[in-house]
């Protein structure tokens, strides 16, 4: 589903998902995860993304339960001690490690999902095809053969059967046989028509001078804005963990669930902040069409 | 008028060859032609079109001088040759390079280094004279095979040449896109003033268009002449009839003066023709004896892909030669690997003689169905034509593999290409080496998907004669064709295939006289005088003289 973020330039919606990363696996902070979390899933339901949502979580749950249980049975740290398993104390702090660690997990999930939708594999092109095109053009025609090949070979394999050449029965000798023949034919079938291509390539000039590239984005002033700003919110934050605030503290002693003051409340302010930029951007769209018109 | 390009004293031969592929004494274009390069197969067209672009001249041996613009093509700087002379070949599908309708475009710029506001600005010109805006973000393996052309005709366009070549472009497209195709040709022709030069081997469509046509045999160029003395030339020599269009070929017949090539033209000039006394109506014979049977069939590649076939329901009698036709990507040759049972319907059953084609083995199964896909090199296997014939024949535990591999050669007359590799034979014989694979076992039905593409009108004629026979020895036989010629006057009977579904069908007579679109040109151009008349031959015994 089309959100204004696919609009937003590549540069800037790519270090948007680059500073949400490096958010979720700094603040390890019930607090701070939770109000990201709950964007996250805000923003991929605007994309539609649900069904897929569901379809993710349901591979991952036994991960997320794997980081949770593990945790603690390896991590004895901690001065709330639980129970015993053998002679090793289960803590409470390692149990909330655990849950911490899972809740970020979930984030980048959440984050890989709507990553996936904005940066298409032609925004992923622009932005480093400057660092090489012909690497670029490469990547491009590769990612096109890909599937070309895996028809090309259905076709084949189907048409094959009907003089003999299978790989459904006869003894494995045979069977493998069959099946390098079926290779075969792909590979010389292929090279044929890659020739065709490459003259058609030829044709149109390819290697007679040195390639430009393209550049179908623009810069608006928008993009600038929030590349500016969310730098200096990062930067913010940043300086603010490096600081020692936002963190929860666990080891040595689990401390309190709550801010601790200003600075934390500050940082959990700019980082929804900074983690909902999608978010305001959608609902200023929404409101001008909603006022306007 | 001013010379674009010219040939001087050509010789050209391919390598270990020893006959000359080119012997040209003398080719002019101008500028502002619209020439059409015909001839059969193999007489070397496509080299003569490589000659007029430096990049994609053959390996070989070459004597003579060519000039663009009166300085010799060896002159020629890479840049100038990729702007100023285009190509486009005649499969659409290799031809392209990128994964959408934009990078393709924007690859041609990109390679001749226009900095990005230029591009920009030749492709919004350009899908504006084109009318492409709704082609412009589609993944490219979604769009049909006529639009994947008319994508490469635009990324040669957009590099804003002076001389277009195009080799058989239109060999692949139905008969709409043909003209979709053709029209834009037009268009580029008329309002931008580019030269064009294209061989083609259905000339119906052309003609009209064009102000030279070259018929070439042998390497050399036989006729270069305006299309109507060309076409009188040809009329002369029986053995080159065949090349003529269905309309001029009427009025060639009936021994008239005037020589028109469009339907237009034509039913201007048409005298009054005598009206048919009784309407010979024949009346549709009930199908005692189904031989091939699909009943409901619904077919989708993916679960929740498209549905290509939506309950088909289709039958064919023994002995009955069915002509299905339709746009490309309606599903005809989804259908025939149905009927073949090469793909599994998702619901439905195809029965062969009463018994479901998944109850026969595979061996049994394509012993008595032949199938020939539109890609004959997807048939091939081994490294000469005579083993393919032999390594079959060996396969089918036939008693003398090497006598049956060399009937086999002797029945399709193509001994003479026994030894060679059959990637490296033309188009033409590829298909009639496929087509001997599928012989091999005397299949009993022969299922056949576009027979004629790419295929001259001799050899054309020759392939309508071999599987009549066929047909009269009681082969059954099901092809899918965009040749409206070909499957009326072959075909028992005919079917249109549109949305996954056969919409109509009926024996071939009843079928494109009752069509609008979906019908010869000889039937466009009488159908005010003679509604059931579908070539020249039915028109003839009318004719007052």
């Amino acid at each position: 589903m089309h959100t204004v973020l696919n609009d937003v330039h590549p540069i800037t919606s790519f270090c948007y998902y680059i500073g949400v990363m490096i958010l979720s696996m700094m603040f390890l902070h019930p607090v701070f995860l939770i109000g990201e979390l709950f964007l996250f899933i805000l923003y991929n339901i605007c994309q539609h993304n649900g069904a897929k949502m569901k379809q993710m979580f349901k591979g991952a749950w036994f991960f997320i339960g794997v980081i949770v249980i593990v945790n603690p049975l390896l991590n004895h740290q901690g001065t709330h001690h639980l129970f015993y398993i053998g002679r090793n104390p289960i803590t409470l702090e390692a149990i909330i490690y655990g849950g911490l660690l899972a809740l970020s997990f979930c984030c980048l999930m959440f984050i890989f999902l709507s990553y996936n939708l904005v940066i298409t594999s032609h925004k992923f092109l622009y932005l480093f095809s400057r660092i090489s095109p012909q690497l670029a053009l490469l990547t491009m025609i590769t990612m096109r053969f890909v599937p070309l090949f895996i028809r090309r070979l259905t076709t084949i394999k189907a048409i094959q059967k009907t003089r003999g050449i299978q790989m459904d029965s006869g003894n494995i000798k045979t069977r493998a046989r069959n099946g390098m023949h079926l290779v075969q034919i792909l590979l010389v079938c292929s090279l044929e028509e890659a020739l065709q291509t490459a003259d058609s390539m030829e044709a149109r000039g390819y290697g007679v001078k040195k390639r430009s590239s393209y550049l179908r984005y623009h810069m608006e002033k928008r993009d600038i804005f929030s590349l500016i700003l969310g730098a200096i919110i990062l930067g913010i934050c940043i300086y603010g963990k490096l600081k020692g605030f936002g963190d929860l503290q666990i080891y040595p002693s689990l401390g309190s669930f709550g801010l601790k003051g200003i600075e934390d409340v500050m940082l959990l302010i700019l980082t929804l902040l900074f983690t909902g930029y999608p978010l305001i951007l959608e609902g200023r769209e929404w409101l001008w069409w909603r006022w306007q018109k | 008028m001013v010379a674009l390009a010219e040939i001087k004293d050509l010789t050209f031969s391919y390598p270990e060859e020893e006959e000359s592929a080119l012997v040209i004494n003398s080719l002019v274009i101008e500028e502002g032609d619209f020439m059409v390069l015909a001839g059969s197969s193999g007489s070397g067209k496509t080299t003569l079109l490589r000659h007029f672009k430096k990049e994609l001249w053959p390996v070989g041996e070459r004597t003579g001088a060519l000039f663009y613009q009166n300085k010799p093509y060896q002159e020629l700087s890479g840049v100038l040759s990729a702007t100023e002379i285009g190509m486009v070949f005649q499969n659409p599908e290799n031809q392209i390079v990128m994964d959408n309708v934009m990078s393709e475009l924007a690859f041609s710029l990109e390679n001749i280094g226009c900095p990005s506001q230029i591009i920009e600005k030749r492709i919004a010109e350009l899908i504006s004279f084109l009318g492409f805006q709704d082609l412009l973000e589609q993944p490219i393996h979604t769009l049909s095979g006529g639009q994947k052309q008319l994508v490469n005709l635009a990324a040669v366009l957009i590099l804003q040449p002076k001389l277009l070549i195009l080799d058989e472009p239109t060999a692949q497209l139905d008969p709409i896109a043909t003209r979709d195709f053709l029209g834009l040709l037009k268009r580029i022709h008329e309002e931008l003033g580019i030269t064009i030069v294209m061989s083609e081997h259905r000339l119906d469509e052309v003609l009209p268009l064009a102000t030279k046509l070259v018929i070439m045999g042998a390497g050399r160029i036989i006729e270069n002449s305006e299309p109507v003395t060309v076409i009188k030339k040809l009329w002369k020599e029986a053995d080159k009839q065949l090349f003529i269009p269905q309309i001029p070929r009427l009025f060639l017949e009936m021994s008239l003066t005037a020589l028109p090539f469009s339907v237009l033209a034509g039913q201007r000039a048409l005298p009054s023709l005598y009206q048919p006394s009784v309407l010979k109506v024949e009346g549709e014979k009930e199908q005692d004896n189904p031989f091939l049977v699909a009943n409901s069939i619904h077919f989708q590649y993916e679960k929740n892909g498209r549905s290509i076939l939506r309950a088909l329901n289709f039958s064919i009698s023994k002995g009955e030669w069915i002509g299905i036709v339709g746009k490309n990507g309606t599903g005809k040759s989804t259908f025939l690997m149905v009927l073949a049972g090469l793909l599994t319907p998702r619901k439905g059953k195809v029965t062969l003689q009463g018994q479901s084609l998944n109850k026969l083995t595979q061996q049994m199964r394509y012993e008595k169905i032949g199938y020939v896909s539109q890609n004959p090199a997807y048939h091939f296997a081994y490294d000469t034509v005579f083993d393919e014939f032999y390594q079959r024949s060996l396969q089918l535990h036939l008693e003398n593999p090497e006598r049956a591999a060399n009937e086999m050669l002797a029945r399709l007359t193509i001994q003479h290409i026994a030894n060679r590799q059959p990637l490296d034979c033309s188009g033409g014989e590829q298909q009639l080496v496929s087509l001997g694979l599928a012989l091999l076992s005397n299949p009993e039905i022969l299922l056949l998907d576009e027979p004629t593409k790419g295929l001259d009108p001799i050899r054309k004629y020759y392939l309508g004669l071999l599987l009549q026979q066929l047909k009269e020895e009681g082969t059954t036989i099901v092809m899918t064709t965009h040749d409206m010629e070909f499957a009326a006057t072959y075909g028992t009977r005919a079917a249109l295939l549109f949305d996954g579904k056969i919409i109509s069908e009926g024996l071939t007579q009843d079928f494109f006289s009752d069509n609008f679109f979906y019908t010869t040109a000889i039937n466009r151009l009488v159908r005010k005088q003679l509604s059931r008349a579908l070539s020249w031959e039915d028109v003839i015994p009318y004719v007052k003289s």
